[in-house]
């Protein structure tokens, strides 16, 4: 769980959506269908060579978008935070009986369970590299955008652009709060003090955020708010698109011959 | 605790998309013109919550903070933690998005169930009945969400995510009381400052503007 601690500092990463790769280029909703068919693919895989193939082609997406290497090693910090927490069990024998390779004291290491240890943390890492390189690429409200014109209903839409944004405004005020309680001595432990702290804390956001959301309300209604909310961005394939469609398709062909052939 | 990709099986990621994809249908059904932007606002100021870490030994854990939203938000509970986790995947890469439907249903059903179990307790004027009814809104969401992320990954392999799946269950308990106290002290709060919030924090908004007119 520490993982959020990491990425913490780097919610509104200047990089996300600002930084122009190559894959920026390509149509929103194309990238959204094939990172779900890639993932899907790779959720379902069961063997250790075609999940290395399946993270050996997210490395090659990665590459395409010229992700810098940095800050792609600290957005994997979570996923392999999980990863880590199920290698201390699962490889060994009181988890995953099979034949024993190696002995860690009164520990034994089960074939089976590395193997398996080994198969999930390669899918997982593929997963989210994929996401990155073809979700990280677009701007969340070109996702938005691209999501609406895939008929997910506007409603929803309508949310997810809107707290996007006010959670950026909350996020700074939830440091500030924080800040003045650190200022005033408040030590976020398992005192009674602390939790009538913390939980005074989620009140005032929850309370202050309920009448920021009135007045958001009020000018959204004088601005010509009727329920749609606008994005500019205008979709249509391109000669890229297609290139990347194949790409991607090529090598999910790929791992999925390695599945099921092998 | 958010379950990470590549580690369920495809039943289990495929049943836990279709139920939230019923649930967020339902949830859809309490959202109006009027009450979106509160939505939005709210479900950016739990998200935010969640990031209030507590000092547990040397280990720290986070506010999920589900029970107060399903007794503020009922059915929107839904869409309100299904945009919560996709802003925190696309962002954090935290949970995931094939996971998103698992991940969805973990928080939100305990969050729905248990909002309305409770909402009558937590709305009692008495200071003792409401009390009661926080905490165990509090308590009993985040239990469920953690048995419910255990049965995700027993019901994907009952042999070898046996004993993480329990030390995930053993490693919530303290969670529960915390969650359970937040909750209480949080609705104490709320009661204080803001009634009508918990009243019906979706309701119809003071009709200070009529937009036909």
């Amino acid at each position: 769980m520490s993982s959020l601690k990491g990425a913490a500092s780097a919610p509104f990463d200047p990089i996300y959506g600002a930084f122009t790769s190559p894959l920026s280029k390509n149509d929103g909703r194309l990238k959204i269908i094939l990172v779900i068919l890639w993932a899907i693919l790779i959720s379902a895989l069961h063997g250790l060579i075609a999940a290395f193939g399946a993270f050996a082609g997210s490395l090659i997406l990665i590459t395409l978008s010229r992700w810098p290497l940095k800050n792609l090693i600290k957005r994997l910090y979570a996923v392999n935070f999980f990863m880590a927490f199920m290698w201390l069990m699962i490889p060994f024998s009181f988890s995953t009986p099979g034949e024993v390779i190696a002995r860690l004291g009164p520990l034994a290491v089960t074939l089976e369970g590395v193997k398996l240890a080994s198969l999930i943390t390669l899918k997982a890492n593929a997963i989210v590299i994929s996401i990155i390189a073809l979700l990280g690429t677009t701007p969340l409200h070109h996702l938005a955008a691209a999501s609406r014109e895939m008929h997910i209903p506007e409603k929803l839409v309508g949310v997810f652009l809107l707290a996007v944004r006010y959670f950026q405004v909350m996020h700074q005020e939830y440091l500030r709060l924080r800040r003045a309680m650190r200022a005033r001595g408040f030590k976020f432990n398992l005192s009674s003090n602390a939790l009538r702290g913390a939980a005074n804390l989620v009140g005032s956001l929850v309370v202050r955020s309920f009448d920021r959301a009135e007045r958001v309300h009020k000018a959204m209604l004088s601005r010509g708010y009727t329920g749609m909310v606008h994005v500019r961005s205008a979709f249509y394939l391109k000669p890229i698109d297609l290139v990347l469609a194949l790409i991607i398709l090529a090598l999910a062909g790929l791992v999925g011959g390695l599945e099921w052939r092998l | 605790m958010h379950i990470s990709e590549g580690v369920l099986s495809i039943p289990v990621l495929a049943s836990g998309a279709v139920l939230t994809v019923a649930g967020v249908g339902l949830g859809l059904r309490r959202l109006n013109i009027d009450n979106l932007p509160k939505t939005a606002v709210m479900t950016a100021a739990f998200f935010t919550a969640s990031f209030i870490r507590l000092q547990v030994g040397p280990s720290s854990v986070h506010l999920m903070l589900n029970g107060l939203i399903g007794i503020m938000m009922g059915w929107a509970a839904f869409p309100v933690i299904l945009i919560g986790l996709l802003i925190q995947a696309l962002l954090f890469q935290y949970g995931g998005i094939i996971n998103l439907g698992v991940n969805t249903l973990n928080v939100a059903l305990p969050a729905v169930l248990f909002g309305f179990i409770f909402r009558p307790m937590v709305m009692n004027p008495k200071t003792s009945v409401c009390s009661v009814g926080s905490f165990a809104v509090g308590f009993l969401s985040i239990s469920l969400t953690a048995l419910m992320v255990c049965a995700a990954l027993l019901l994907t392999d009952p042999v070898s995510y046996k004993l993480a799946a329990m030390t995930i269950l053993v490693a919530h308990v303290p969670v529960m009381f915390i969650e359970g106290v937040i909750a209480l002290l949080c609705v104490r709060f709320v009661k204080k400052v803001k009634p009508e919030l918990l009243r019906d924090a979706l309701g119809p908004p003071k009709p200070t503007i009529e937009p036909n007119s």
